[in-house]
């Protein structure tokens, strides 16, 4: 397996441990999107040093990093933000993971997607992805006894706060992905377009 | 000057008729500017596909046509008669419908890049994928859009977290409608066979095929008379595992 193949299934492994030993269920998607991900060109074609553009693993790797960095520094500080950073942090994660599977949809059928097609498919999987937090979101408030309904509102502040816990996933990953999309789009000029919609031998394209 | 159809009727009876309920609505006693303004502005938005059509930008297909007025009438009744006050599932019918016609939209808009755009090939079978990541993509933006606005402003355009949640679902539900009708629509049809009907504006195929940015260059109509290669059929003799836009592209008229 190529060093950078490893690296991602290194570190989405430590995450989803660490998610699972502090009971962060919604931590747990994309690291497991992530195993998904880099395992999916070994197991198609069957040759274990298939992966991706290094370029492409390359960005899918500062933010795991980031993400376990952040997870650490929590269990020792008491950080104000940290559940907004997380969210952006994962967005990151979840928009590299999405280019990838572009990418591997491109390889592997007659798909084909040019450069600013894999980072329009990776911003719109991202944003998906938080819907599946929002959900999520929804059932812990409801489980924790947390106003939900119309009718149970007495005033328009506690209606605000209670939506801005709800959509904070959603909310927090359509503005970072934004910003993201033209870093990535930037980013990727750089590397030829064919290259990048292979899937390489050894990831080092 | 194109003759009027049934389609500049249907958008012209939906602006008379919201027209008609915002003048009843500014004699009344409960009007107010955000009401009288949302009647107005609805009402020029069902001509637009009028002026489309009669400008020459493009022809847009009959069910879409429906689709954006229901959408519009909708919501201006909904505002107007206060039906999203004194109806629970008012606003779940709007939304539903709303996200009907975008995602309508979004189909459209892909097929048309799968056949003027060289590069990039969607294939009958993932375009659902990227109208259901697109249409989800459009309705997280337009809860946000609604929280940013309830932040600055003030006012409640999102009543409480089940009603948001209840916005998703909905907007959920009516992409996966499109994308499964997508799916049996491109089993049946093709991309040029539609795309033709719309017959768009030369400057929309050249934005589309994005000539301009490097590109490979898309022949469009220069001049009347002049046969676009685009509405051309593919040749008998060429084939091969090309898609057919791309056959399409290829295909030079003057050989």
């Amino acid at each position: 397996m190529n060093r950078r193949s490893l690296a991602i299934l290194i570190l989405a492994i430590a995450i989803a441990a660490m998610s699972a030993w502090k009971g962060d269920w919604d931590s747990l998607i994309v690291p497991v999107i992530g195993i998904a991900v880099v395992c999916a060109p070994m197991v198609a074609t069957g040759d274990p040093n298939k992966g991706y553009d290094r370029h492409l693993m390359g960005i899918a790797i500062i933010p795991l990093v980031a993400f376990v960095l952040l997870i650490v520094a929590g269990q020792f500080v008491d950080f104000e933000y940290y559940y907004q950073v997380s969210l952006a942090i994962q967005a990151c994660a979840s928009m590299a993971l999405g280019m990838m599977i572009a990418v591997f949809i491109n390889a592997r059928t007659e798909l084909s997607l040019p450069r600013r097609w894999v980072v329009l498919f990776a911003l719109t999987f991202a944003c998906s992805i938080s819907v599946l937090w929002t959900f999520s979101t929804i059932y812990w408030m409801a489980s924790t006894g947390y106003p939900l309904y119309n009718g149970d509102f007495s005033n328009t502040l506690e209606n605000d706060v209670v939506n801005m816990m709800l959509m904070l996933p959603m909310a927090v990953t359509a503005f970072t992905t934004i910003l993201y999309a033209v870093i990535f789009n930037e980013y990727l000029k750089r590397v030829d377009s064919l290259e990048l919609s292979q899937l390489c031998p050894g990831g080092e394209a | 000057m194109k003759k009027i159809d049934l389609s500049d009727l249907v958008c012209m009876f939906a602006a008379g008729v919201l027209l008609l309920m915002t003048v009843l609505s500014a004699v009344g006693t409960d009007r107010t500017a955000y009401k009288l303004w949302t009647g107005v502005l609805c009402a020029l938005f069902c001509l637009i596909p009028i002026l489309f059509r009669h400008a020459g930008v493009m022809t847009l297909p009959m069910a879409l046509i429906l689709m954006i007025e229901a959408s519009i009438f909708v919501h201006a009744y909904g505002v107007l008669l206060m039906r999203y006050d004194d109806i629970v599932w008012y606003d779940t019918i709007t939304h539903t419908i709303s996200t009907v016609t975008i995602a309508l939209l979004v189909f459209y808009s892909l097929m048309a890049v799968e056949l003027f755009d060289k590069e990039t090939h969607f294939t009958p079978r993932w375009i659902p994928l990227f109208i259901a990541l697109i249409v989800m993509t459009f309705s997280i933006y337009w809860e946000v859009l609604e929280l940013v606005v309830d932040t600055l402003s003030g006012i409640n355009m999102q009543y409480s977290p089940w009603d948001t949640i209840r916005d998703m679902v909905c907007n959920s539900a009516a992409a996966l409608i499109v994308t499964v009708s997508a799916r049996f629509y491109l089993k049946r049809h093709t991309c040029e066979g539609f795309i033709e009907g719309l017959e768009l504006h030369p400057s929309l195929k050249r934005f589309v095929s994005r000539s301009g940015k490097g590109g490979r260059p898309v022949p469009v109509d220069q001049a009347p008379g002049v046969p676009d290669s685009m509405d051309v059929s593919v040749p008998e003799g060429i084939t091969g595992s090309k898609s057919s836009a791309t056959r399409m592209m290829d295909y030079d008229p003057r050989k």
